[in-house]
């Protein structure tokens, strides 16, 4: 009987440890954290920096976990969402041989799921599309990416 | 009268085509630099890119009635930039994909466009990166004296 009781203190204690190990951040984060995020997930796109974009990209995912529910934790879900577009486009720009330009063989789905996700992408993008000598055609990732930017004021 | 109806339907027909074709084609002001090439929209990238090419390559085989068939400036031609040219080795768009991946490091924005393409297609080429960064260098040293600037650092 008394081993059954000490097992009733015992387990929640565990789960209140483990859950604490796994988020050492504090429950509420100050407000300026984020935009800090956001604001270098922006420098390192502009400056095309791979590397600091994973980094940022990495944290702020970290961190909308951690953030208490309400309307700034879904505006900044809403803001890692296009900046992982962003990312997927700027990786490939910054890797492939060719990588100014992208279409379904380069970067798979990429250019469909934008026109689904992102009204005014199609009209945007067509302005800019070009066709290779074998009649593919081809988006530029330096517009894709402006578009995507533009995306994070535009609600 | 109808002979002048003729002409000016003409004349007027002749203004349209010009117009439409003016509006069809960019203007591109060359880039000298990273900080002008980045400025250009993809497709003015794109279109001066190829037209870089093509001109390059015209030049070079133009070079022995420009210089003379036997001039220093020919064989200089034949032996060193006829290799550092992008025409048939390269195509536009790689050519600008690999200009927008230099032009990222900001510490290269004001190197010459010429000089960047030459470093590309020695990288592209698997040159030795010792070489290359000492290319770079002198590079970055040569586009801040030209724009009159102090080298930027990383």
């Amino acid at each position: 009987m008394e081993s059954l009781s000490a097992a009733f203190c015992i387990i929640p204690l565990l789960f209140a440890v483990s859950a604490r190990v796994e988020k050492p951040l504090p429950r509420r984060i100050p407000a300026i954290v984020p935009g800090i995020v956001l604001t270098a997930l922006h420098d390192a796109n502009a400056t095309s920096d791979g590397r600091r974009f994973d980094g940022a990209l990495a944290v702020a995912k970290f961190i909308v976990e951690v953030m208490p529910l309400g309307p700034q934790r879904n505006e900044f879900r809403r803001s890692i969402l296009i900046y992982e577009d962003i990312g997927t486009v700027l990786s490939y720009a910054m890797r492939d041989r060719y990588g100014a330009y992208f279409n379904d063989d380069s970067l798979p789905g990429m250019h469909d799921r934008l026109i689904a996700d992102y009204p005014g992408y199609d009209d945007y993008i067509t302005e800019f599309r070009v066709a290779d000598a074998k009649g593919n055609v081809l988006y530029p990732t330096a517009e894709t990416r402006t578009f995507l930017v533009e995306q994070l004021t535009d609600k | 009268m109808k002979k002048f109806a003729v002409a000016i339907a003409l004349m007027l027909s002749a203004i349209v085509a010009h117009a439409a074709d003016r509006a069809t084609t960019p203007e591109i002001t060359p880039p000298s630099n990273g900080e002008e090439f980045l400025r250009l929209s993809s497709t003015e990238k794109l279109f001066w890119s190829i037209g870089y090419s093509q001109g390059y390559l015209d030049a070079l085989n133009k070079i022995d009635v420009a210089a003379g068939a036997n001039s220093a400036c020919a064989s200089l031609a034949a032996r060193t930039e006829r290799q550092s040219s992008t025409a048939g080795k390269m195509s536009g768009f790689e050519l600008v994909s690999g200009l927008e991946k230099f032009y990222a490091d900001p510490a290269n924005t004001l190197i010459p466009v010429g000089s960047a393409i030459r470093i590309y297609m020695l990288q592209a080429a698997g040159k030795d990166q010792t070489t290359i960064q000492e290319l770079i260098e002198t590079a970055r040293a040569l586009g801040a004296e030209s724009s009159h600037r102090p080298i930027a650092s990383k």
